[in-house]
């Protein structure tokens, strides 16, 4: 059988550049929403910014101040080259990118558009010439160096949990050797009016799995893992991917079923596809975004799939804000960070349980429980439900 | 790696009962073109098999709602504005849709990498036949095509335009009996050095689903080399 291992992480977040400023911030318990200062907008919700400037991303990523291009992209570039640096693959391997995006280039055509309305010959080109995610995920695998087999995926809010799921399909049938699998997104004015018009934006930071929640705060960001197959290893992996599944709610656009069906059915799949019982589960990081409906329905297939043991749990949102099609990625990153140094993240904001259960996650950050299994949840727009197992060995 | 492809449907050879499939009248009026395409193809190509994967590729996605809600949001100055259009915007609408048409709640992804948006659903498809337990996967393009698209490839040079957007859905199965192609897949077995940098050119993203259907309609083997990955269907 073949085995995926995750040898190479990186991240960007509302946390910090890089892995080492994210975990500190996670430990120390340290949200990173905070105001909207990216664009004007009346809107004035807390966001999980990453807090650099376009201009500031260039410099660091090395390129010229004068090049046009998406700040999704510049978020996906740095987390990406962390990842497959830290992995350092050996010459010869058959290295793909499997990158996932929802806003793509999002934030310059809104710019470009405004132009455009008023008169259909205006409006830089340049600006919309990068819509497509293509363009975006193309520019990743230049300036990573990735010549192999690469691609790009688009299912909302689960969208880089199903790149990880795609990259490993890839290296189990012998397609790629190494695949570097997440997704990026930036803030856009277009995304945040969209979750506004949705009426599920918190004015307040988030509180996922708490009774008083009362929605979701957007966040941006980055985060890739580099999934690589076991016998081609140079060097200790982070962990191994045990198990994986994809399903859908089937039930509305937006909205998730009151049983949670979508969700129990990817967490179950997952555990079933691990060869694993529920119990091994040593922690778990939910997508949890805080509005009222998605903690709901996922706390009752928490339910369904664990009965009344349900290991330590937290959502990690609170920290980044949630990051769209960022959020597999830069979550499946914490959770390899948690089986690894054995961590429960805490969920900031807790007090009391969601209405009708007695599900209480984790309130501050605790360690030294032995974590052999970590589940990671991502659950989208229309349905898209995916669960993402990790194990030990 | 192999799968056998059973049926091809493409929505504007169509004449199919929309109304019969799509039952909910609000639904049907909040559907953009894209949407709709997409969903009847489907539809009609799982006839009555049970679907365990549905796999939708699309370069440019929902843009007729992207665009309605870019230009609300721009005119109205951030104000007032419904959600319809941003819900139906993501790339993901499509795929969505259908499994809720179908309350199937089987394995569902969207590709969205451009024009090879559809090889790369066509490749996962045959990784999940081979794999199993999927037997009966979906696999669709579909694209829309707005005036904007079009007053936008003519300002980018463009000489090419497409007139029309399309919804071209295949259904591939694990068995042999009754398929029109088997489609064989093999990967790069070494990293091409030689692999050139993929063009920032346009091309039409419906060009690789409709030059399948043309082969499989005129019994013609077709073989295709991109992306490090050769596919090789073969008219049975």
């Amino acid at each position: 059988m073949i085995r995926v291992a995750i040898s190479g992480i990186g991240v960007v977040s509302a946390l910090g550049v890089g892995v080492g400023e994210n975990l500190v911030r996670l430990l120390r318990e340290e949200s990173g929403i905070g105001r909207l200062s990216l664009f004007e907008s009346r809107h004035g919700v807390p966001v999980g910014e990453v807090g650099l400037s376009n201009e500031e991303l260039k410099t660091r990523l090395g390129i010229p101040p004068r090049e046009v291009i998406s700040r999704t992209t510049l978020l996906g570039m740095l987390a990406a080259e962390e990842a497959l640096r830290d992995a350092r693959p050996e010459e010869g391997l058959r290295v793909g990118l499997v990158s996932a995006t929802s806003v793509g280039g999002m934030d310059l055509t809104e710019r470009f558009f405004s132009r455009f309305m008023e008169d259909e010959h205006r409006g830089r080109l340049s600006l919309v010439a990068q819509h497509e995610p293509k363009a975006g995920t193309d520019r990743i695998a230049r300036h990573c160096g990735i010549r192999g087999y690469t691609t790009t995926i688009s299912t909302a809010c689960s969208s880089s949990a199903n790149a990880i799921i795609h990259g490993a399909r890839l290296i189990e049938h012998g397609v790629c050797d190494v695949v570097v699998a997440g997704g990026c997104d930036s803030l856009s004015k277009f995304t945040l009016n969209g979750f506004m018009s949705l009426g599920i934006l918190d004015r307040q930071r988030c509180r996922p799995f708490d009774a008083s929640r009362a929605g979701l705060n957007l966040g941006e960001g980055a985060g890739y893992v580099v999934l690589q197959r076991e016998k081609t290893l140079a060097k200790e992996p982070y962990c191994f991917l045990a198990g994986y599944a994809n399903a859908n709610d089937a039930h509305h656009q937006t909205a998730s079923s009151p049983d949670g069906e979508g969700a129990y059915r990817a967490m179950r799949e997952a555990v079933d596809k691990a060869g694993i019982i529920t119990r091994q589960i040593g922690y778990v990081n939910v997508h949890g975004t805080g509005t009222p409906n998605n903690d709901a329905a996922e706390a009752e297939a928490l339910q369904r799939l664990f009965g009344a043991e349900i290991p330590p749990f937290s959502s990690t949102k609170p920290f980044t804000g949630h990051t769209l099609a960022a959020a597999g990625g830069i979550e499946a990153v914490y959770t390899t960070l948690a089986l690894r140094d054995e961590i429960c993240y805490a969920n900031l904001g807790f007090r009391q349980p969601v209405e009708g259960t007695h599900l209480i996650p984790c309130r501050t950050t605790e360690r030294g429980y032995t974590i052999e299994y970590a589940m990671s949840n991502s659950f989208g727009f229309g349905g898209n439900d995916t669960s993402l197992i990790f194990s030990k060995r | 790696m192999k799968a056998y492809i059973h049926k091809c449907v493409t929505a504007s050879t169509l004449e199919a009962d929309f109304k019969t499939l799509v039952p909910d009248a609000l639904m049907r009026r909040r559907m953009s073109r894209i949407v709709r395409d997409g969903v009847t193809a489907a539809l009609v190509c799982s006839q009555d098999e049970k679907i365990d994967a549905i796999l939708t590729a699309t370069a440019f996605g929902c843009l007729g709602d992207s665009e309605k809600f870019l230009r609300n949001m721009i005119s109205t100055g951030e104000e007032m504005l419904s959600p319809t259009a941003f819900i139906q915007s993501t790339f993901n609408t499509i795929g969505a849709t259908v499994a809720l048409l179908q309350k199937n709640r089987c394995y569902n992804m969207t590709y969205t990498h451009g024009r090879d948006s559809f090889l790369s659903a066509l490749l996962d498809g045959v990784l999940l036949i081979e794999e199993g337990p999927y037997h009966e996967v979906l696999v669709g393009a579909v694209e829309e095509v707005t005036p904007t698209l079009s007053t936008l490839l003519i300002r980018l040079g463009v000489e090419l335009i497409p007139q029309k957007g399309d919804a071209c859905f295949f259904r591939l199965s694990g068995s042999e009996h009754g398929a029109l192609a088997r489609i064989g897949i093999e990967a790069d077995t070494e990293e091409d050095p030689e692999a050139g940098i993929p063009t920032r050119r346009y091309e039409d993203p419906l060009s690789d689903p409709r030059e399948l259907i043309r082969a499989l309609e005129g019994r013609q083997d077709v073989e295709i080399r991109r992306n490090h990955i050769k596919y090789r269907i073969e008219c049975l």
